[in-house]
């Protein structure tokens, strides 16, 4: 459990008001207990904060600079000043819920979401795509189901939800789990799920590449001890411990 | 009977109004017999949630916790750990869906909605009540491997369990190593033989596996000599028998191209390797490469692993990644330790067991064994470590002599009737839909969840297969006042648990004719193939259903008269 307990007494100003809570609670559980609505996507209790969706951003005071902060990760401490709804906040929030806009524009929830942080129409359109890579099918797949059948795939603007490799999952048990809590219904189980098959498979859409420093393709590298010992590792987690 | 009970209703933070009124009901229910005490929680699943939960156990000496929230799925984990720490056994703490289940889906009909949630928040606390303290069962793994065929694909995985430490002992029916041939093989073969961590029997056969998982022990003798048999106890078994190639003859191939004149075939042993390890084999003889596709706190790794061609086709390339593959799963197998069977499972009261075996041929995981026993044909005893608790045994026993732990028949029964009990005094139609968790269920959380509304007359039942269906249960349900029972099954051939839709099929068609020959309307019983992420499809099929039955009227058990069907259910042996 991420709760310490018995955990330290402290006080954090939310919105002015002084607020009892222990140390070691997000600013967001905190607000979250005590009613005050902060907009998130990629939140859920069931799941380790993860910062992706910024919507959830704060405005902290210390003495006379301010900050903006997610406030799903940034852990509360005595004499905490909060504010969840200055104009910076405010502003902060709108960018964001336009830029998820430019591409999930067709998606209700989103849509619905935007009009309520007061964003227009996006001034930036990108091909439409429900996927807002806010992570909660993935990180429900390896924390709440344990089986790590779905990952976050390259970066940047190629980035994705996948199986491994692209190649439909034979490690996805088909529970449904992640088309439960995506917020925005870009997932069904046809893009995931392959056939419920033990059989090792090596093909796929990837190109091998060369590696930089031997010239070798992955492929190509004889199975000898040093690589077999490096995977037993890597998959045992015996190297790490 | 059971101890002090303790019921959390969550309200989300506001949002299960509407249509529900936590407060309301949360007094509703603290007027209930039988409950200690009744919480409201902003976030049940908050750090101050858990907090209260786990004080209200500690200070009230509570034996089993409700929770009324959200959907089970993601959240009872965290709240059953939270009940684990404050000292409860984690399977008397039940959730049950009140967000997804009922508030965001009837949103437009208060009545009908907190009706429906007090009835399955009466039916989780029938359903908790029936339970007992469970204790999971545990194996430790010997850290010792044996490698069958000493082909391509099982010298590879040899080298790469030896390479890591583990000792491995390697049979082969032939006098040398090499199977399929090639030169590569010949180095590999070599380097096998000066492993010091390698034990290489030729000419040596499995011929018996005793013990379970974590712990097999595997007789080995010499080939058809009656010489010493040797045994090795091992955690892990890695079956690399390979293929033979038989040569076609050209009459087969009827006319056009030659085609490729060898054909490859399992070995000709395959079966008894099959019968020894519990494997299943396809049409043509080959292990079948199959992974149930079940949570993994529900599938304790048996430690049996194939690879290469002895489950079909495979490149040498193929074989080798295969054996790899295989070689770091039984490492990391073999590495853990121990095996524990977190999720309860199923268990034999011996006394009313008759022994008839039903349970055996229906238990999809090999699980159950029949073992001499006062009763004349023995008595089965289930293997906690192999069960995949889908039911399909507790359905299918005749004695009632079977049941799984956490959908028992006294607890599904009593959930039953708990969910349909306010339709007695209602006038609308009770619809029951008995749902799988993989497929029926999860698409009806999947529908709350985007929010799709249908009929608030429906009440959802999980159960863990759609195997776990039987003739008494939804008879039971008739007589609880059910005006139909939809079963909502995975497709055909995509069943979690092997055979248990088809299983449910055969069960609802037969009582189905029952049915119709007792005079009772057989469309009133109904089963739908349903996609875990299908939630427009769950809605539909329950719409429709819905206005069925509001057509055919009141069934006629819930008008309280006796009836033929009540006759059936009471003559009614499965």
């Amino acid at each position: 459990m991420s709760t310490p307990t018995p955990g330290t007494s402290i006080t954090v100003f939310l919105n002015g008001r002084p607020i009892q809570t222990v140390e070691g609670r997000t600013i967001l559980q905190v607000a979250r207990e005590h009613g005050v609505h902060i907009p998130t996507l990629c939140f859920h209790e069931g799941l380790a904060p993860y910062g992706a969706c910024r919507l959830c951003m704060v405005e902290i005071v210390r003495g006379q600079s301010r900050q903006l902060v997610a406030s799903c990760t940034h852990p509360c401490v005595d004499g905490l000043v909060v504010l969840t709804d200055t104009p910076a906040v405010q502003r902060s929030r709108r960018i964001t819920a336009e830029l998820l806009l430019a591409t999930a524009r067709h998606v209700p929830a989103i849509r619905e979401l935007a009009a309520q942080l007061g964003a227009g129409e996006p001034r930036f359109t990108l091909p439409e795509d429900a996927c807002i890579l806010c992570g909660l099918c993935v990180r429900a797949c390896a924390e709440i189901v344990g089986v790590r059948a779905i990952s976050l795939v390259n970066r940047g603007a190629e980035k994705r939800v996948s199986p491994p490799f692209r190649i439909a999952s034979n490690d996805c048990i088909r529970c449904g789990t992640c088309v439960l809590v995506c917020p925005t219904g870009a997932l069904t189980l046809a893009d995931i799920a392959g056939p419920p098959t033990t059989r090792h498979r090596s093909e796929s859409q990837y190109e091998a590449p060369a590696c930089q420093l031997c010239g070798q393709a992955w492929n190509d590298l004889p199975t000898g001890t040093g690589r077999s010992q490096q995977a037993v590792q890597a998959q045992t987690g015996s190297g790490a411990r | 009977m059971s101890g002090p009970i303790g019921v959390f209703i969550c309200s989300c933070g506001g949002r299960l109004s509407p249509p529900l009124n936590v407060e309301a009901l949360a007094n509703e229910v603290a007027r209930w017999s039988g409950v200690a005490v009744v919480r409201r929680l902003t976030y049940g699943c908050s750090p101050d949630g858990l907090a209260a939960i786990r004080n209200a156990i500690a200070s009230m000496d509570l034996e089993r916790v409700l929770v009324a929230g959200c959907t089970p799925r993601t959240l009872a984990p965290r709240l059953r750990a939270a009940c684990r720490e404050a000292g409860l056994d984690g399977n008397l703490f039940h959730m049950v869906d009140i967000r997804e289940g009922c508030a965001w889906v009837h949103g437009s009909d208060t009545y009908a909605a907190s009706e429906k949630a007090l009835d399955i928040i009466r039916a989780g606390i029938a359903a908790v009540c029936a339970r007992q303290p469970y204790v999971p069962t545990s194996a430790d793994v010997v850290p010792r491997a044996l490698v069958i065929g000493g082909g391509l694909a099982g010298l590879t995985a040899a080298l790469a369990l030896a390479e890591a430490g583990v000792p491995v002992t390697l049979v082969e029916r032939q006098a040398c190593l090499g199977g399929g041939a090639g030169e590569k093989v010949a180095a590999r073969a070599t380097a096998v033989r000066d492993c010091e961590h390698i034990e290489v029997l030729t000419r040596h056969e499995v011929t018996a596996v005793t013990g379970g998982i974590g712990r097999y022990a595997v007789r080995l003798a010499v080939r058809s000599k009656g010489g010493p048999a040797l045994v090795r106890e091992v955690g892990a078994i890695i079956v690399a028998t390979g293929a033979c190639s038989t040569p076609v003859q050209e009459a087969q191939l009827d006319g056009g191209a030659p085609a490729a004149a060898n054909r490859l075939s399992p070995q000709p042993d395959a079966g008894v390797i099959a019968y020894l390890l519990r494997l299943r084999q396809d049409a043509d003889g080959f292990f079948v490469a199959e992974r149930r596709r079940l949570r993994p706190e529900n599938v304790a790794e048996t430690g049996i692993y194939v690879c290469g061609a002895a489950h079909g086709t495979a490149t040498p390339r193929e074989a080798e990644l295969e054996a790899l593959s295989v070689a770091y799963r039984a490492l990391r197998h073999l590495r853990a330790g121990r095996v524990i069977s977190q999720a309860p499972v199923a268990s034999v009261t011996p006394e009313r067991c008759t022994g008839c075996g039903t349970c055996v041929t229906h238990c999809p995981a090999a699980a159950i064994t029949l073992h001499p026993g006062e009763a004349l044909l023995g008595v089965a005893r289930v293997d906690a470590l192999r069960c995949q608790a889908c039911g399909g045994c507790a359905a299918a026993c005749p004695a009632g002599a079977i049941d799984l732990y956490r959908a028992s028949s006294p607890e599904l029964f009593a959930a039953i009737e708990a969910v349909l009990a306010s339709g007695t005094a209602s006038k609308e139609p009770r619809i029951l839909v008995l749902g799988c968790e993989w497929s029926g269920h999860a698409a009806a959380e999947l529908a709350g969840a985007r929010r799709l509304p249908y009929p608030p007359q429906t009440r959802l039942i999980a159960i863990p297969c759609s195997a776990r269906v039987s003739a008494m249960l939804l008879l039971w349900a008739f007589h609880c006042g059910a005006d139909g029972v939809l079963v909502a099954a995975c497709p055909p051939g995509e069943c979690h648990h092997g055979q248990g839709n088809r299983r449910a099929l055969e069960r609802v068609s037969t009582l189905q004719q029952q049915l119709r020959g007792a005079g009772f309307d057989p469309r009133r019983l109904r089963l739908e193939w349903l996609s875990p992420d299908d939630a427009q499809g769950f809605v539909a099929r329950v719409r429709d259903f819905t206005d069925l039955v509001c057509a055919l009227g009141p069934a006629p058990l819930r008008a309280g008269l006796p009836s033929e069907a009540s006759l059936v259910l009471a003559s009614e042996g499965v």
